[in-house]
């Protein structure tokens, strides 16, 4: 009877493997990424990375570009005797560090609202994975107000267009330009890529980004963080030779103090 | 000239090289121009392109480090600098200034850092501005005859308890005999006010030195430059050392700027009335003040912020 019954169930099992839809996970697209690596230089200004990639037959694509959970703690402002003042710190958990999404179409017409949250795409998905803890009540505007704070930064995009065109039969070529602003720290970041038919995942696709300070910037940064002695010192020297310098090329006029 | 932007590695932005140069520029015109210093005006400036405000302030105390070394510089050679008085408003400003970055540290812990530097700003502005606005406009008025309506200098309350304080001391070089408390008392206070508002502290130091420590003008200017050089070396390091705020790149692009800015202003200003002009830049403090006084008091674009400066 045992037997019977775990017979039963492996069959079941392996039919169900049949009749489901393949994973995503079965079969993979390759990105390309141009930059795959941003050198944060003196003139750096952010960047637009060109992300390319052949798929399949899809009718709507999605790309995000994300990193690893972290916790960020928020001043929350509040409005004290007619002046707005930070009122109360709010712990914000599981934030993704960047969330810079693109979609080929109104993201609702390309997925459902359950496989957007399995995937974490899109404005509710994070509103649901994105917590907020304060030790005076929330207000309930917490994660609009988050959003907000995180646009006007520019780290979070959710309106960055793909084209999705095809090339040849039974296949399409994906192109999307994603910006990166000056304000993404560096690290490592990646791009996922989800192609959608009837709403089904068809294909998916990963390619990794590296964001480095380079040159100066790094130089600075880095003497900043881990010896900070060392950069006040080499602060005030510049300013006073830029100074003396800058007199001397004016004939040191006085009165152009402070 | 579109992608010429400089990446400010502390602040963590990029700004157009021209809006740097052009702020430096601008702020330094204005010093060359009316004779006042420009930090006052270039920190809530840097805050207006989205420099955070810890970082704005400590960057501007590390660019009138260069702006008044090269004044300090050109008075020593006219022998303008009372080095003992000097000295002793350098001992008060590090002691205010060490004081004020420790404030700005617990302030920043508690997330109103950026706030005390506004209201510092709102305030200071409001006194400054009103003040050089009423001046210019009383001396715009027609004067009296040469010889009527001279007021009786009185002795105030202030000066009562100036006198009355101990360890009086001779400055030769400004030839004035007062308390070694007097100037150390005025240094801590205007290091305090350094620290939390970036400036070098020249705007508050020259009117302390005319009217309450009476040492005449030509020495005054001399003296405050070499104080404000102290004073901002100290609060340069103590920034970079406890807060990590000082964007040596900003400061660079800045004092480059103001330089140049006070060069220009200071040609300009032998051509122009001395007093419409003033009236102008006392029109510019007042509003800034009150951009920044709105700020406080209208709903803010989000209302959640980042903590700390950067």
């Amino acid at each position: 009877m045992i037997r019977i019954l775990t017979l039963t169930a492996l069959l079941c099992f392996l039919g169900a493997m049949v009749v489901a839809e393949p994973s995503p996970e079965d079969s993979l697209v390759k990105l390309s990424l141009d930059p795959a690596q941003i050198h944060v230089s003196t003139f750096y200004k952010g960047a637009d990375i060109h992300v390319s990639a052949k798929v399949g037959e899809c009718d709507g694509a999605v790309l995000l570009l994300t990193a690893g959970e972290e916790e960020e703690t928020l001043n929350r402002k509040g409005r004290v005797a007619g002046i707005w003042l930070n009122v109360a710190q709010v712990t914000v958990s599981h934030v993704p560090r960047i969330y810079i999404l693109g979609t080929s179409d109104r993201l609702e017409n390309i997925c459902s609202p359950e496989v957007q949250k399995e995937f974490g795409l899109g404005e509710e998905s994070l509103r649901e994975q994105v917590q907020f803890t304060c030790e005076k009540p929330l207000t309930g505007s917490e994660f609009d107000e988050f959003l907000k704070l995180k646009v006007d930064n520019g780290t979070y995009n959710m309106n960055v267009k793909v084209d999705l065109v095809p090339a040849g039969p039974g296949q399409k070529e994906l192109s999307a330009m994603l910006p990166v602003p000056p304000t993404v720290p560096p690290g490592t970041y990646t791009v996922q890529l989800y192609c959608f038919k009837d709403g089904k995942p068809v294909e998916r696709g990963s390619a990794q980004l590296s964001i480095v300070r380079v040159g100066l910037a790094r130089v600075m940064a880095s003497l900043a963080d881990n010896d900070p002695a060392v950069y006040g010192v080499v602060a005030i020297v510049v300013a006073m030779i830029v100074g003396i310098g800058m007199g001397l090329i004016f004939s040191s006029r006085p009165g152009s103090g402070h | 000239m579109s992608d010429l932007y400089i990446y400010l590695p502390i602040a963590n932005v990029s700004v157009h090289i021209f809006v740097l140069l052009g702020l430096g520029l601008l702020v330094g015109f204005l010093s060359g121009l009316f004779g006042v210093g420009g930090g006052f005006l270039l920190t809530p400036l840097l805050m207006m392109i989205g420099i955070p405000p810890t970082v704005a302030a400590a960057s501007d105390a590390n660019q009138i480090v260069a702006a008044s070394t090269s004044g300090t510089f050109a008075h020593w050679r006219l022998g303008n600098v009372d080095f003992k008085m000097g000295l002793i408003l350098v001992a008060g400003g590090i002691v205010g200034g060490t004081l004020g970055v420790q404030l700005i540290k617990v302030l920043r812990a508690a997330g109103n850092a950026d706030f005390v530097i506004k209201i510092t700003y709102v305030v200071m502005l409001g006194i400054i501005g009103s003040y050089m606005f009423q001046e210019s406009l009383k001396n715009l008025r027609p004067r009296p005859l040469p010889g009527i309506g001279v007021i009786p200098q009185k002795k105030s309350w202030f000066g009562g308890c100036c006198e009355s304080l101990p360890l009086k001391v001779n400055f030769e070089k400004s030839g004035i005999t007062l308390s070694i408390f007097m100037p150390i008392i005025l240094g801590t206070l205007v290091g305090v006010l350094s620290a939390l508002m970036g400036v070098g502290g020249g705007f508050i130091m020259v009117p302390v030195m005319v009217y309450m420590l009476r040492m005449p003008m030509h020495v005054v200017v001399g003296t405050s430059l070499f104080q404000v050089l102290f004073t901002c070396i100290n609060v340069t390091f103590m920034q970079s050392y406890y807060n990590h705020t000082v964007d040596l790149i900003l400061a660079v692009f800045l004092l480059v700027g103001s330089t140049t800015g006070a060069q220009l202003g200071a040609r300009v200003s032998s051509r122009l009335k001395a007093d419409q002009l003033k009236i102008i830049l006392a029109s510019i403090v007042l509003l800034v003040m009150i951009n920044m006084a709105l700020g406080l008091i209208l709903h803010p674009g989000t209302l959640l912020s980042y903590k700390g400066g950067h």
